[in-house]
């Protein structure tokens, strides 16, 4: 671990709120991407980032000195991601935010500017990109696929991060692909 | 149109460059002959560029200020060592300690059964102890001697004493997996001597009202 970093945490562990400052400030752009990915609208990776690195900060003192930082870091927020989404599953489609239009929910589309719910989905399909399909994956293929193409991780540092054996990142990896694949497929065929 | 060899992992593990030379190199002559695979290869080549080419999102600009508001206060308590050096009764406090020694060292060895400081909602079965799922333990819990499956949440801090946590197989899980089970602190105390800290500093009032009079 790098000298700046563990300085830092001995800082943190000394209840140093500041030195806690510099690591959200290096850490913070990546771990939002993750949670934005895995949830799909800036409300709730917005919650669950803060919920993450409140975790990270009093959980610090579990923390080895021989372990690596980012990863430790990353497996927080992507259990917390994972929990939320098992929580809230019946609502997940509802409040994808349809693309180009933040803040407003499919919820609000449905009332507003269709007649009927099913005109409401058809429409929203042809403007399916890949990162909708991407938000209709179940939660662990999920990860696996947004550490690899948006976190740029290598099949060992996924495996680290979620703690599982590399065969099974490897077969979430291209499950998850091969689901993405006929995602396309049937867009492109309709 | 289907395909005799399963080529599909050699495929991906392509996209993952974890191929060798070889490997490559049979997979492109398959491809120019089989039909059914160069069409998954190029499906597949799709999603492999589509996911490379997702940009990135802006990060909300008052994320940082809204974590470093909500920091806890620091209420660790002190570490024993520095209580020490900085007590002014520090000969006090050592004879005291050694009269604590000596009690609870009896305490430990004949403490070897297994506690749990709440019961409800807390399945056990021997020396495992299971949270099941949708359970939620309100409060501190604290736990010794025991083996802890935690499938449920707890809303406080988690203490185990000479305790582990495993998963349903019986293996030992590392404590990064039940950060998320465990609104509060982890706190683990497996060996003698923390275990005397722990007590310590549970009994610390105690000690001052001692001390002061
Ligand atoms: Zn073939």
């Amino acid at each position: 671990m790098d000298l700046w970093l563990s300085q830092q945490i001995k800082q943190i562990k000394k209840g140093n709120h500041e030195a806690f400052g510099e690591i959200i400030e290096q850490y913070q752009g990546q771990i939002y991407q993750h949670c934005y990915r895995m949830l799909g609208n800036h409300h709730d990776a917005q919650e669950l980032t803060q919920e993450a690195f409140l975790k990270a900060y009093s959980n610090i003192h579990t923390f080895k000195r021989d372990r690596q930082f980012a990863p430790w870091l990353y497996r927080i927020a992507s259990n917390l991601c994972i929990d939320y989404l098992r929580k809230k599953k019946p609502l997940t489609i509802l409040d994808q935010e349809i693309k180009g239009t933040e803040d407003i929910t499919l919820t609000d589309q449905l009332e507003s500017s269709f007649d009927s719910p099913e005109e409401a989905y058809e429409q929203l399909e042809e403007k399916q990109t890949i990162e909708d399909f991407l938000l209709t994956l179940p939660p662990k293929y999920r990860s696996v696929i947004v550490l690899k193409y948006i976190q740029d991780f290598s099949l060992q540092e996924i495996a680290d991060v979620l703690d599982l054996p590399i065969g099974t990142v490897k077969t979430h990896l291209y499950r998850g692909r091969e689901a993405l694949r006929k995602s396309i497929r049937k867009m492109t065929r309709s | 149109m289907t395909c005799k060899q399963n080529m599909s992992t050699a495929i991906h593990q392509y996209f993952d460059r974890e191929l060798s030379y070889e490997e490559e190199m049979q997979l492109k002559h398959h491809l120019m002959d089989c039909p059914a695979c160069q069409n998954q290869f190029q499906e597949l080549k799709k999603v492999h560029e589509s996911l490379s080419s997702i940009q990135e999102v802006e990060v909300p600009s008052d994320l940082k200020e809204n974590i470093m508001s909500q920091l806890p206060k620091d209420s660790k308590p002190k570490k024993f060592t520095k209580l020490i050096r900085h007590h002014p009764f520090i000969t006090a406090a050592a004879i005291f300690l050694v009269v604590l020694f000596t009690s609870s060292l009896t305490q430990y060895h004949n403490n070897d059964l297994l506690y749990l400081s709440q019961q409800d909602g807390v399945i056990t079965d021997g020396n495992v102890v299971i949270i099941p799922e949708g359970e939620t333990i309100e409060g501190d819990f604290i736990v010794r001697n025991a083996e802890v499956i935690i499938n449920g949440y707890i809303e406080g801090n988690l203490t185990l004493i000479n305790s582990q946590i495993i998963n349903e197989d019986g293996i030992q899980n590392p404590l990064t997996q039940i950060y998320s089970h465990v609104s509060g602190e982890i706190n683990e105390i497996d060996r003698y001597v923390s275990w005397i800290f722990f007590k310590l500093q549970s009994g610390y009032d105690q000690i001052k009202t001692l001390l002061s009079d």
